[in-house]
């Protein structure tokens, strides 16, 4: 790990609210129950969105409507995943930092990121056109694919964090 | 909740060939707990989507042959839940049975999936569904989240 991020980690370590979140017996599960809760609702969410951008089901439904009605879901859950995620984080970074389960999972959101960016970028203003086409354009599906094994990664490496790293609390 | 009675039955699973084969092969839990977490991530969707539907805040359109789709996934994830459940459970009996937040996740379950079927049967039936209803079913459901996480810490 470079210096200057392990400084950073040492210096964020010592700052008042992570000590707390360490700390405290309460607020760390608390923060940890609202991540899951924040997260599995994002992957439900997004996961709703690929299906009808593939085709799978709801077929009926205008694609630009459907999706949007569950993004906002996705956009609330998803800022309740990063708040309470970042707590998480400044209770213990030099632990996070060094577990490669949440390096993939940082790497996996990374991605995430830039499939949406694609995504946008390629059909951001066609969507409101696509009302209900028998097929979408082949790279529109494939985003749809990669999203849902993304997202489905970051559960899975998410997961895999409490199994591989030293919780602030229990074991 | 720890009567006698409940810790020798754990102290009989914990015996189990099977309980015995989870707890030595390291993969075990972590996959049962994974696939765990993207069932309820199915049944929480299916929950907002039924309340969604319900009380339709933002013009949420959805036609009713769809909304019976996320009936079925609930019926098939609460399925992979149970199944994924008892793997943890035989795998870690007292950890789970004897363990007030699974005592408590199990209350909030009965109560989350009674209020949610109660939920989709008033739609069925074109009933209008009263928003605190609605609100309680996701509360509960958001309970068996927490008190599921809860489990590590008790």
């Amino acid at each position: 790990m470079p210096d200057i991020l392990l400084h950073f980690f040492n210096w964020l370590i010592q700052t008042p609210i992570s000590e707390i979140i360490a700390e405290n017996e309460v607020i760390f599960p608390w923060i940890e129950a609202f991540h899951v809760l924040g997260v599995t609702l994002v992957f439900g969410s997004i996961a709703m969105v690929d299906m009808r951008l593939l085709n799978i089901g709801f077929t009926d439904q205008a694609i630009n409507q459907f999706c949007e009605q569950y993004l906002t879901v996705t956009w609330m859950a998803f800022i309740l995943s990063v708040i309470t995620g970042s707590m998480l984080f400044i209770s213990n970074p030099v632990n996070y930092a060094s577990n490669n389960n949440f390096l993939i999972k940082v790497v996996l959101l990374l991605c995430a990121g830039i499939n949406m960016a694609i995504f946008q970028y390629l059909y951001g203003k066609k969507i409101p056109h696509w009302v209900n086409p028998a097929r979408l354009p082949t790279m529109a599906r494939l985003g749809a694919t990669c999203s849902i094994l993304i997202w489905s990664g970051v559960i899975i490496f998410g997961r895999l964090i409490g199994f591989t790293l030293v919780p602030t609390l229990s074991s | 909740m720890r009567p006698n009675g409940l810790l020798d039955f754990c102290s009989a699973i914990e015996s189990t060939p099977l309980s015995l084969y989870i707890q030595s092969t390291p993969w075990v839990v972590p996959v049962a707990q994974i696939v765990h977490l993207f069932a309820i991530a199915v049944i929480l969707i299916s929950t907002v989507t039924a309340i969604l539907y319900a009380t339709r805040p933002l013009q949420f359109s959805m036609s009713p042959l769809n909304l019976w789709r996320f009936k079925k996934y609930m019926y098939v994830s609460l399925a992979i839940l149970f199944f994924s459940g008892a793997i943890l459970i035989i795998g870690e009996p007292a950890r789970s049975l004897a363990n007030s937040a699974f005592q408590l996740k199990m209350l909030f379950l009965v109560t989350a999936l009674t209020l949610t079927l109660f939920l989709f049967k008033r739609i069925r039936e074109s009933q209008t569904t009263p928003r605190i209803l609605c609100l309680i079913s996701l509360v509960m459901w958001m309970g068996v989240v927490f008190s599921g996480r809860w489990i590590a810490y008790v």
